[in-house]
């Protein structure tokens, strides 16, 4: 990937950390954008296009998350998905 | 001919034809095919994948509200079979490098994915069921079978035979069409106990392997009152069954009449209930409140508690369909069989003895604090009661009510109304709160004991467990002095005392309850009259009799005795003053 063109840093507020069902709706707002989308979580990195691959990082609450996109619409993706991190997911 | 034992979770009587829902494992042989044959499994797997989750967004529109929200647990599916990246890539490859045939390459590649899974910290282990499930709709498709394991139209009267049920199998369930659930597991919270009791329609559980071995399609009876599954009746069992149909329809319509016993002791009969339907029915049953509304029914099939609104408003509506009488509400109670696939940790050595009931309420404090809130706020509509279930003592019972008063004081400060007075109950489910009843009821405004889960742990039996089910005794002597010890506390401090479990609803045990000295039993509400009629034929000084001797008895046998010698005295006696 090119270096990213968008970084932002948000911390997870979900009492059960991200499992499944926020995972899934990261993948779902990531899937609404061109660009190529990574959550980082310190050493480690997960494509925001792959359930698996963000829930295997398996962070607990209070982790922060660093989403780096790089693609035509870079920003407006890891605004949407800090904003979905950031008001907890609707939970 | 033959009879499988097992657990009545939901009452009734229910003739039909088995219909099986697999829900076992399918074996899966590791097979390669040719280089040339690659394109095409190539093909195969992607067409599965297209075909589950077509089914499952029909799935998803075809289940509204009525059953809970499933869309939540299905969009976390649909999430799986898009993730080109950790899924469908790596089953590709395994098909074009390694030559596997598509099921094979599905169910390799699931099985590496569930081992990371299972290292990492809950609740992420917790998903391996659902990647299952997916794992089965694939090569349930890949090999040609029904990948909804439901057949897509139920034959009329079907009896749904099943290890358990899922929650979308549940919920996808054509409810017209099944009279009857028979599982090889579950228990009395399970997803399909809930179901059941929510249609009104009966199921046993715990009927253990030999289930497999009903034929589909075979003529069934599931016999809540005997408690077991009959397979292949021949023609007087399925008479005897129409008959006995029959009875209960009468009896669970109509007016359930006086409950006066012979002396003019009133004994107020109350109805367990599951969901707001029938509450209107059961107000013109005549019936003195609901005894029990159990709530787990609002948490089914969903992923998340259901939200504080949305409670608020089914509360309301029960409440407001029973008018002033009284509707005790109690908390979520959540045994072995958890709701949500996150605290379900499965991984609980003993459930039984385990994070269930209340301490699962005080665990899952937002949860918790959520029904209080949403309750408090329905208790304008009408004459609520809340309980907490399986409260050990009244330290516990504080802590609770503690809870409570957190979610009144949150109401206060945001100007919402609420019920000042809300009486607040304990339930009595384990021996050890018996002895230190009179302490309860200094806290508690009112007791209500669970005979189910009183029974089970006086006597460290698991009635769904087979092989021990037998030893599950109501009339044991030393269950009966424990209720003897709380009925007695009761007394001393004039609060009110119920029985809730099934023994309340158990014409056989009313001259014991009776004898007792309680006054107010809740049950099934298709029991209401059978039980109304017993309490009228009751004698107060021939029950206290019976419960004296039963008491002194050596054991169950012996008590057992006692109560067939009673029933048939009163028999007698009320055939000859006619």
């Amino acid at each position: 990937m090119s270096a990213p063109s968008a970084r932002v840093n948000v911390t997870l507020p979900n009492e059960q950390g991200l499992h499944a069902r926020p995972s899934a709706l990261i993948v779902r707002t990531a899937n609404k954008f061109e660009a190529v989308v990574t959550m980082r979580v310190g050493e480690r990195s997960a494509d925001c296009k792959s359930i698996m691959e963000v829930m295997m990082l398996a962070s607990p609450q209070g982790t922060i998350l660093a989403f780096e996109a790089s693609g035509a619409d870079a920003s407006a993706a890891v605004q949407a998905l800090a904003e979905l991190v950031g008001r907890g997911f609707g939970e | 001919m033959e009879r499988l034992k097992g657990i009545m979770v939901s009452d009734g009587i229910a003739i039909g034809v088995a219909v099986i829902v697999g829900n076992v494992d399918r074996e899966v042989p590791e097979l390669q095919v040719t280089r040339a044959h690659v394109p095409r499994e190539l093909e195969r797997f992607d067409e599965a994948v297209a075909a589950v989750a077509e089914d499952l967004r029909k799935l998803k529109e075809t289940t509204r509200a009525a059953l809970g929200d499933v869309s939540e647990i299905i969009n976390t599916y649909l999430a799986f079979l898009e993730d080109e990246i950790s899924i469908l890539r790596p089953i590709r490859r395994l098909i074009s490098g390694d030559r596997d045939e598509a099921a094979t390459a599905v169910v390799r590649h699931f099985r590496t994915l569930m081992e990371e899974l299972r290292g990492l910290p809950e609740p992420l282990p917790s998903r391996i069921p659902d990647l299952l499930d997916i794992q089965r709709r694939l090569v349930s498709h890949l090999q040609g079978v029904s990948s909804r394991a439901l057949p897509d139209k139920l034959p009329k009267n079907s009896v749904i035979i099943a290890d358990d049920l899922t929650p979308t199998q549940a919920a996808s369930l054509d409810r017209q069409r099944v009279v009857g659930f028979a599982t090889v597991h579950g228990g009395p919270a399970s997803h399909t106990a809930i179901l059941a009791r929510h249609l009104g329609i009966p199921a046993l559980v715990g009927l253990g392997s030999a289930l497999g071995n009903v034929p589909a399609g075979a003529r069934v009876i599931v016999d809540g009152f005997n408690q077991d599954l009959v397979v292949q009746p021949d023609a007087a069992t399925v008479r005897n069954a129409q008959v006995r149909m029959r009875r209960l329809q009468q009896k669970a319509s109509g007016e359930v009449g006086e409950s006066r016993t012979r002396d003019g002791t009133q004994i107020d009969l109350h109805g367990n209930i599951d969901s707001d339907l029938g509450a209107r029915e059961l107000k013109q049953q005549g019936v003195a409140g609901i005894g029990l509304h159990r709530t787990e029914y609002l948490f089914l099939g969903r992923e998340h508690a259901p939200n504080e609104d949305f409670q608020t408003q089914h509360y309301a509506r029960l409440l407001r369909a029973m008018g002033q009488r009284p509707v005790v509400i109690r908390t979520m109670d959540f045994g072995s069989d958890k709701w949500d696939p996150r605290i379900q940790a499965g991984r609980e050595p003993n459930p039984a003895l385990g994070l269930r009931s209340l301490r699962l309420s005080f665990a899952y404090g937002d949860i918790f604090k959520t029904q209080l809130r949403a309750v408090l706020r329905a208790s304008v509509h009408g004459n609520a009661r809340i309980l907490f279930p399986m409260v050990t003592d009244a330290e516990e019972f504080l802590r609770a009510r503690a809870a409570l008063h957190e979610a009144m004081a949150e109401l206060r400060r945001e100007g919402l109304a609420f019920c000042e007075s809300l009486p607040v109950g304990a339930m009595l489910e384990l021996p050890v709160t018996a002895l230190v009843a009179p302490a309860l009821f200094a806290e508690a405004d009112f007791v209500s004991i669970g005979s189910n889960d009183l029974i089970q742990y006086s006597l460290a039996v698991d009635r769904t467990n087979p092989e021990v089910a037998s030893l599950f005794v109501p009339q044991h002597p030393g269950v009966l002095k424990l209720m003897q010890l709380a009925v007695q506390a009761a007394r001393a401090t004039g609060k009110p005392i119920t029985v809730c479990g099934e023994i309340a609803g158990m014409s056989r045990f009313t001259p014991l309850l009776v004898g007792l000295g309680f006054t107010s039993l809740s049950m099934a509400t298709s029991r209401l009259r059978e039980i109304a009629e017993a309490v009228r034929n009751c004698h107060d000084a021939a029950c206290r009799e019976l419960t004296e001797a039963v008491l002194a008895a050596p054991g169950p046998l012996a008590a057992d005795r006692l109560l067939d010698a009673f029933h048939g005295i009163r028999a007698t006696r009320s055939t000859r003053r006619g």
